[in-house]
């Protein structure tokens, strides 16, 4: 059997091969220019942060990936890595200018494949917003088999809307 | 992170001392450099990903070859556990006083274990120590390995799985943590009709496909026949321990995700039991449909499972053989739902209730007079409290009949977690 399937896993696509952070700005924020920016928190916007997400934030450096088209900030990419459970996975969160979240991408994880979300469980966040609404008890729907993910997800989206609102004031300038 | 930062930052601070000849904004600049690769780096390290190769500027589509599987390899743990209470009446269903019974159980402890040899082959395992594990002085223990199998990853909608699985039928069966389902003990037909948990050697495929469907099929060791009682297929399982396989089996499952949180789906296994190599074959077929609804708080799951089997080759097994009292037609079915009220919180609060009924004797063969205790409903009422959704402190209330009217009823207290 190995024998019969072992050629075959040379000629097809990955099964998770996931964008790089590159590749999953490009996506989200086609042919806009995509500028670094490091952002070092103050206690006072950390606690903002943490008061707004509803949940821990992981330090107080953090990088922004902020897209431009015609010199207009049209939105900015987070990167949030998080454990599931005993691993980490790392997500891009690509929030508007107006505050409401793009799209949120894996691009790095490390637990069994099989806790995963799939992409069409992810476009839930699509549109949100940093509101009580974004939450598994409310417009979140929970993920049978990967609870911790789903948890997981949720927690980073809402911390980067917290961040976003807090370094940018909600609608970017 | 932020220590390693200072450091590094406190390292190129002093290095003007040796650079002395430098005009200061040169050093400047070039620390500023530093400072940023070294930024990038750690970036790079902490998220597992590859990032822009420049810090601005417009990015155009990427090469394929930029693509990366994040996960270099390397080990994966996880495991889950459960501790369970029961108190069981003494009076039965009849009026009967037959002295209760009571009971507190280290039901289980599993460690999962996890290997990624590289983005193609992975293994994964369930180690399980039931009831304390196993000495010889408690024999009623048990360590077993409930699965250990090796994924070839090879695309999205085709990968092929082998060694010992996981039959994929109904909730519990791969899905079994305590956290994960409501009811301080698993629902009855889920252990009676579909004999959770059911594992035997085999080698199948499963992936994704177009529409949010999903599926996995395997081709297995069959069940045992001879070891089949009137409580049903249950110890005919092998579980993978030198499985007599004769006589194989093919088992799939086909579940549809048509939005988050609802899940409708289809479940099959069917083989020969007679794994003797001669006589009539004992055929045995599960089917199974379960739908669940996940939304706001509520959460919803029903499931229903009928399972026949050949009357010739049952009546054809020894007449001392009680295998013979196996029904040839068992079902049952419940529903479930459950209601998180602690909607503002990250804790959980869930209220809930489960009807189940189950025949595990609907029809037997002529020789054979069903035994109406087999013939069962169940209703539980009770409570899940999460502190964090890691863990669950279950307690419910289990009212237990039968037509035989020897039911007990049972009070059960159960603490789960898993990780």
């Amino acid at each position: 059997m190995i024998r019969v399937f072992a050629p075959l896993a040379f000629t097809l696509p990955l099964f998770a091969a996931f964008p790089s952070s590159q590749e999953a700005l490009d996506q989200v924020f086609p042919g806009a220019q995509i500028t670094r920016r490091e952002h070092y928190l103050t206690d006072p916007q950390a606690q903002q942060v943490k008061a707004l997400a509803g949940t821990a934030l992981s330090g107080l450096w953090t990088i922004a990936y902020e897209a431009r088209l015609g010199g207009k900030l049209i939105g900015v990419g987070f990167f949030d890595t998080h454990r599931v459970r005993t691993l980490n996975e790392t997500v891009m969160v690509a929030v508007s200018a107006e505050g409401r979240i793009l799209r949120v991408e894996v691009v790095a994880f490390r637990e069994p494949l099989e806790y995963q979300a799939k992409q069409p469980w992810m476009k839930q966040f699509e549109g949100r917003e940093l509101d009580p609404e974004l939450s598994q008890k409310r417009a979140i729907r929970p993920l049978s088999g990967a609870t911790l993910t789903a948890q997981a997800l949720t927690d980073a989206a809402r911390r980067c809307l917290a961040l976003h609102q807090t370094l940018y004031g909600g609608a970017s300038k | 992170m932020r220590f390693t930062l200072t450091t590094l930052a406190l390292v190129l601070l002093a290095a003007p001392a040796f650079t002395q000849e430098t005009p200061a904004e040169a050093r400047l600049q070039d620390l500023e450099r530093k400072i940023e690769i070294l930024s990038k780096e750690l970036e790079t390290q902490k998220t597992g990903s590859i990032l822009p190769e420049s810090g601005d500027g417009a990015h155009g589509g990427s090469p394929a070859a930029s693509k990366v599987y994040a996960i270099k390899g390397g080990l994966s743990i996880g495991g889950y556990g459960e501790f369970l209470y029961q108190a069981k009446e003494g009076r039965r269903q009849d009026g009967a006083e037959g002295g209760g019974t009571k009971n507190l159980d280290a039901l289980r402890l599993v460690l999962y274990t996890g290997y990624k040899f590289n983005e193609r082959i992975v293994f994964n395992s369930e180690v399980e120590f039931e009831h304390g594990g196993y000495s010889d002085s408690h024999p009623k223990g048990e360590v077993i390995v409930e699965f250990a199998y090796l994924d070839f990853l090879l695309n999205p909608s085709f990968n092929v799985r082998a060694g010992q699985v996981l039959v994929p039928m109904g909730f519990i069966n791969e899905l079994h943590e305590p956290p994960a389902f409501l009811g301080a003990r698993r629902p009855l037909v889920e252990r009676s009709i579909i004999p959770a948990t059911w594992h035997e050697n085999g080698i199948g495929i499963h992936g994704d496909l177009p529409g949010h469907l999903s599926y996995r099929t395997y081709l297995l060791n069959g069940l045992r026949a001879d070891e089949f009682s009137a409580a049903g297929i249950r110890d005919g399982r092998q579980a993978g321990k030198e499985a007599n396989a004769q006589s194989l089996a093919w088992t799939g499952r086909l579940d549809w995700n048509p939005t988050p949180g609802a899940t409708l789906g289809l479940s099959f296994y069917t083989g020969n039991s007679n794994q003797s190599g001669h006589g009539e074959p004992i055929r045995t077929t599960l089917i199974e449909a379960h739908g669940e609804w996940r939304w706001r708080g509520l959460q919803a799951r029903g499931l229903y499972a009928q399972t026949r089997l050949s009357a010739p080759g049952v009546a054809a097994l020894n007449a001392e053989d009680p295998a013979r009292e196996v029904g040839t037609q068992q079902w049952g079915g419940y529903l479930e739902v459950g209601y998180d009220l602690l909607q503002g919180s990250r804790q959980a609060l869930i209220p809930y209730a489960r009807y189940e009924r189950l025949n595990t004797q609907a029809q037997v063969i002529a020789a054979v007079t069903p035994n109406l205790a087999n013939d069962t409903m169940a209703f539980t009422l009770g409570v899940s409290y999460k502190p964090i959704p890691n863990t669950a402190l279950k307690m419910d209330y289990q009212k237990l009949e039968n037509k035989a009217r020897t039911g007990r009823n049972q009070f059960n207290l159960a603490l789960g977690f898993y990780f």
